[in-house]
């Protein structure tokens, strides 16, 4: 798979869901970075994660799929 | 009939116009949307626009922002990059989620925040909001 994974478009990723390759669910996809999505969980304050681009393993049907286990996310990607 | 032909060219000529007019507009935000990611690549697009407008609007604007600079996890010395923060702006910073500084500052222009970038390559990102208003140091 090429480096960006077969996305042509990165802003088709905003308001699409990440999950964790433990299937648990990060957030919903807020902006596109550089390098990084930010990823936003909750209503009111939401818990915020910086996810680098090279940590998805697929897009497919609208949902975002990352290498990494949800300890691994909230641990390295959190940052609000 | 030669009337009412006149009349629908009129409504179709003043419908394509304003659909163009629309065209144009969306184009040139989408336009000024990626300039502001090239040029501000790790800056939250949201603070990024509202200080665009605060400050171009608002010439009394004071710059008040709360800026959140995150850093890559473990690879900083925040309490470092705390200090750092203190002698640039004299807020005290608080930690969150052990990779991001926390502070209102006042003044953060948008040449501001280009030198805090410029000077501290370890950030990885920024966010924050920006406020019309100045609040206490300490507010949200």
């Amino acid at each position: 798979m090429d480096a960006n994974k077969g996305i042509d478009d990165w802003q088709s990723l905003v308001n699409k869901p990440a999950y964790t390759n433990d299937e648990k669910q990060v957030g919903i996809v807020s902006a596109i970075q550089a390098e990084n999505l930010v990823v936003s969980n909750g209503p009111i304050t939401p818990d915020k994660y910086l996810v680098p681009k090279a940590s998805i393993k697929k897009f497919d049907q609208g949902i975002i799929y990352l290498n990494d286990s949800w300890e691994f996310v909230k641990e390295k990607y959190k940052f609000e | 009939m030669t009337e009412k032909n006149t009349e629908d060219t009129h409504i179709n000529t003043t419908s394509s116009s304003s659909s163009s007019s629309s065209a144009k507009l969306k184009s040139s935000y989408q336009n000024l949307l990626q300039e502001a990611a090239s040029l501000f690549p790790k800056v939250d697009q949201k603070l990024l626009l509202d200080i665009v407008q605060f400050e171009t609007n608002y010439d009394d604007w004071e710059g008040s922002v709360l800026l959140k600079v995150v850093y890559p996890a473990e690879k900083v010395d925040l309490d470092y990059k705390k200090e750092w923060i203190y002698k640039r702006y004299q807020r005290m910073s608080s930690i969150e989620e052990n990779r991001t500084l926390r502070f209102k500052a006042i003044r953060m222009y948008l040449e501001e925040l280009e030198k805090l970038l410029k000077d501290d390559s370890d950030i990885e990102y920024i966010t924050g909001s920006a406020t019309m208003t100045p609040s206490d140091a300490y507010s949200a």
